[in-house]
């Protein structure tokens, strides 16, 4: 598992630790029923707040990526993780909707949208 | 569990008190005491080591109650570091562990040596020839030794050079790996703390202002830097303190949470929040 | 309580050399006087060690370590008892000795009843110590003095002009001291914890 925590962001700690364990489960790089470090020896090991740690594994745990057995410490949720790319391809879905309805609004054609997409993904692989 | 929970204690010696103090320090954390000199942080770890009587209110530590006969024994569990309080100065190193060993039953000599070691004190040398930054280091020695489950450190980082004091908060991070493990520190150098604690408390002239944790504070509060106009255009709910930086600049501290997320803020570090928070109270 | 006295005693081991030369020097020195005044002059070692404690403020941090109060006090009384009947047994050993080679008088008698005023001394003195400090009670240091050095001299002069015999009613020191030293470490717990209020 690999975390970089930056103190220079504005974006919360916790926030960091959730986005980037979240992450890395989903694109498969921690693989379910993998165990992850105890709050308490990632917080020393980061040298960060307890809290805060325990926070992003709250957060991890209530969206359901991870799981707690008592004693045993937390793990990778191994079940789910359909349900999980399920629930981003159905995000994807509404932000392509919104996208679609703002092209109409300002007069763009489905041709213009589909180039402008083409454009974008070039320059990202770029 | 808490470490520490402090319950309305009062106390006033002439013209200063502790006033209504309140404060919780749950097990397994670090609390960092801030506060100017004088704002009552000696005088906060000797009411909670019983070292002085409260006018009112109680005080527990690891679960007992500091008044009780009982509380004697847990100091067996309590590693203490005082600001400018030492051993007796004709002392050396190697006669306060063998003092040591007959005060607390759990002394450990290996583990007293090996921070000896660690910190290379010399082990004959007089206590009164030691520097400060020794003194401290030696008292660190002892705390350390005697299988402690809460540290009680008053300014236990004043007068280490910068590496030393990395080592050694890197020895208190650690010392905090247990989960009943707990740390109570005063100090005025603020990055120390903010490295290394859970919870901040903030006494002010014998008040506690606050006690918060310290990643809610740095994400709770945000500064905003730009001209007088643009301040005042500012939700004033949101500003908590403001100052002046010369040529029409202006530093605010705000609530992010009562501000648009729009707005571009600096994150903070817990001395701005500390110091703007103090130039907040002396206008109110 | 262990750890105070063997505090106390690296203490006085360390600084206190000179001290204990002179306690040494005054037993083997000839002459009932000189023994007494070794003996009473024991009593004032543990004012020199509440001094030094005072000075590198270890009393504050004693407070934190799980010391009783009964301990704190007890100790300095202990440390003053060793003290007087380690001086009080030096001197015998030491007259003795000279008696042998130099068939000199000894008065055990009079070193047995400077014991005794050892007790004393420390038992009136000791609170005032424990109330106000060294740093605060010098006046109390001149009384200690006063103290040792007068019924020092008493107890020699008439010992002296008895030739050893010492008369019945000295020996009221005896229940006296004892007496005194029960009033006595009542009062200086009181008065500690007071002080650390």
């Amino acid at each position: 598992m690999e975390l970089i925590i930056r103190n220079s962001t504005n974006q919360p700690i916790y926030d960091q630790i959730y986005c980037q364990i979240k992450a890395q489960i989903l694109s498969g790089a921690l693989a379910p029923g993998e165990a992850l470090p105890s709050i308490r020896a990632l917080a020393k090991d980061l040298k960060i707040s307890v809290i805060t740690t325990k926070r992003a594994y709250d957060e991890l745990e209530a969206h359901g990526f991870i799981y707690t057995m008592a004693g045993k410490g937390c793990f990778v949720a191994d079940n789910n993780l359909e349900i999980l790319r399920e629930q981003r391809r159905q995000e994807l879905e509404t932000h392509l909707t919104a996208a679609l309805e703002l092209a109409k609004s300002c007069g763009l054609t489905r041709q213009d949208l589909k180039q402008m997409l083409d454009l974008l993904s070039e320059e990202e692989t770029t | 569990m808490n470490a520490i929970a402090l319950n309305h204690i009062c106390k006033s010696f002439g013209s200063f008190a502790i006033q209504d103090l309140t404060l919780e320090v749950p097990e397994g954390t670090i609390c960092g005491l801030v506060g100017e000199n004088g704002a009552g942080k000696s005088t906060t770890i000797r009411l909670l080591m019983n070292a002085l009587r409260p006018d009112s209110g109680t005080a527990t530590v690891l679960g007992v109650d500091t008044s009780s006969p009982e509380f004697l024994a847990v100091k067996e569990d309590i590693g203490v570091v005082l600001d400018e309080a030492y051993f007796p100065e004709v002392l050396s190193a190697a006669q306060v562990g063998k003092v040591m060993a007959k005060t607390y039953r759990r002394w450990d000599d290996a583990v007293y040596q090996s921070y000896l070691d660690r910190f290379q004190l010399p082990q004959k040398k007089a206590f009164k020839d030691y520097s400060r930054g020794m003194r401290m280091k030696l008292a660190i020695a002892v705390a350390m030794s005697h299988a402690p489950r809460l540290l009680v450190l008053d300014e236990a980082t004043a007068g280490l050079d910068p590496i030393i004091r990395d080592q050694v908060l890197e020895i208190f991070n650690d010392f905090t790996r247990s989960d009943n493990h707990s740390i109570l520190i005063s100090s005025h150098i603020l990055s120390d703390l903010e490295k290394l604690c859970d919870y901040i408390a903030f006494l002010h002239q014998g008040r506690l202002l606050f006690c918060d944790e310290k990643d809610a504070l740095l994400d709770g509060y945000g500064i905003f830097i730009g001209t007088a106009e643009q301040a005042d255009s500012l939700d004033p709910d949101a500003v908590v303190a403001r100052e002046s930086q010369g040529y029409g600049g202006v530093r605010c501290l705000v609530r992010r949470s009562a501000v648009p997320a729009t707005l571009t803020l600096e994150r903070p570090t817990v001395e701005d929040i500390i110091l703007f928070l103090v130039k907040g109270v002396k206008s109110v | 309580m262990k750890a105070l006295l063997l505090k106390d005693f690296y203490v006085l081991w360390k600084q206190m050399k000179a001290f204990l030369v002179l306690i040494l020097l005054f037993s083997a020195l000839p002459g009932s006087y000189n023994a007494i005044f070794a003996v009473t002059y024991a009593a004032m070692l543990p004012y020199s060690c509440v001094a030094y404690d005072e000075r590198s403020k270890w009393d504050q941090l004693a407070a934190m370590m799980p010391y009783s109060n009964r301990d704190l006090v007890l100790s300095r009384y202990i440390l003053g008892w060793i003290a007087g009947a380690g001086a009080c047994l030096l001197s015998l050993l030491l007259q003795e000795g000279f008696t042998l080679i130099l068939h000199q008088d000894v008065y055990p008698d009079t070193l047995i009843a400077s014991f005794f005023v050892c007790l004393s001394t420390l038992a009136i003195t000791l609170p005032l110590i424990f109330r106000f400090g060294v740093e605060r009670g010098r006046l109390i240091m001149f009384l200690i003095i006063f103290l040792v050095c007068g019924s020092a001299g008493a107890l020699s002069g008439i010992a002296d002009s008895l030739s050893g015999t010492l008369p019945a009613p000295v020996w009221l020191i005896v229940p006296l001291s004892l007496v005194l030293t029960a009033l006595s470490i009542p009062l200086s717990l009181r008065w500690y914890t007071l002080r650390r209020r």
